[in-house]
């Protein structure tokens, strides 16, 4: 059985799409199958999005390259240009992947 | 009434108490809620016994109380068997140290702990359910997306209250919901 903290994970900045307002706000990105998303923040003005995708599976390479991805990251301390430090160790301390799997 | 439309008679409705939790409808608020009290092992759970929601939109607004720490909050969930998470699961609950989110499955789950989160104020809950993913939103905007474990078949609406089974939470929680719907 397969368990544990997820760390084949990578922060991409992707443009949004939608709006709060309407309720469907949301980064512009296709998921393939076997890889999750996770939003770490909307900055400028909810034009982007900060988001951390993880998968147990699936490599990450391809996603990273898609043509919306504006910059991408290895981790989040990488981020100082659009987070807070207090942000950054808020980030670290809540965000956490888990995926087990039946065996 | 709440959840969802039709007739009284096509939804059972199950509550789940023990002496130190209990599940109601709360008047003041106009929803349901679940409240725990400092004890360990507590559990108020409410459920509606028919799986009988399936891929779709859905929505609600809710907050829970966090006078002490949980086990687990459900303020918005569907589940396939009351109790047995890993079989089948959707939703959104605050865990001992973690906002969360799950997919679960046939015995394989998927969580992400969210960052940002604050339910201890009311929010309106989201999710979008297809038969490839699972997308998760918090007062208009998504927080998470999951592809992995996404349930394929009907499922029945829940929220529940628990306290940690081995130690006291330290004070009482509870979760509270209200306006559920379908949208699509």
């Amino acid at each position: 059985m397969a368990e544990g903290f997820c760390e084949n994970r990578i922060i991409l900045i992707v443009p949004t799409e939608g709006s709060r307002t309407q309720g469907n706000l949301r980064p512009r990105i296709s998921l393939p199958r076997g890889i999750n998303l996770h939003v770490l923040k909307y900055i400028e003005n909810d034009t982007k999005a900060i988001v951390e995708v993880w998968s147990t599976s699936m490599r990450l390479d391809e996603i990273a390259k898609s043509p919306n991805v504006i910059k991408s990251f290895a981790t989040v301390d990488e981020l100082t240009e659009y987070l807070s430090p207090d942000e950054i160790e808020h980030i670290k301390k809540t965000a956490r992947y888990i995926r087990k799997v039946k065996s | 009434m709440y959840p969802p439309q039709g007739k009284l008679r096509e939804h059972h409705y199950a509550f789940r108490m023990d002496r130190y939790s209990f599940a109601y409808w709360d008047g003041d608020y106009g929803g349901w809620c679940c409240r725990s009290k400092n004890e360990k092992g507590t559990i108020s759970s409410i459920l509606l016994t028919k799986p009988q929601y399936h891929f779709g939109t859905y929505k609600c607004r809710g907050k829970i109380y966090l006078g002490g720490t949980p086990n687990v909050l459900y303020v918005m969930g569907f589940e396939r068997h009351h109790g047995f998470c890993e079989e089948g699961i959707i939703g959104f609950y605050r865990g001992a140290n973690y906002y969360n989110v799950i997919t679960a499955w046939d015995g394989s789950y998927t969580i992400t702990s969210l960052s940002g989160q604050d339910w201890t104020v009311e929010r309106e809950f989201k999710i979008v359910w297809t038969s490839t993913q699972v997308d998760f939103y918090v007062d208009g905007a998504l927080v998470a997306s999951h592809t992995t474990d996404i349930p394929q078949g009907h499922l029945s609406w829940m929220i529940e209250s628990a306290t940690p089974p081995d130690v006291e939470p330290g004070g009482e929680i509870g979760v509270w919901q209200k306006d559920f719907v379908k949208i699509e």
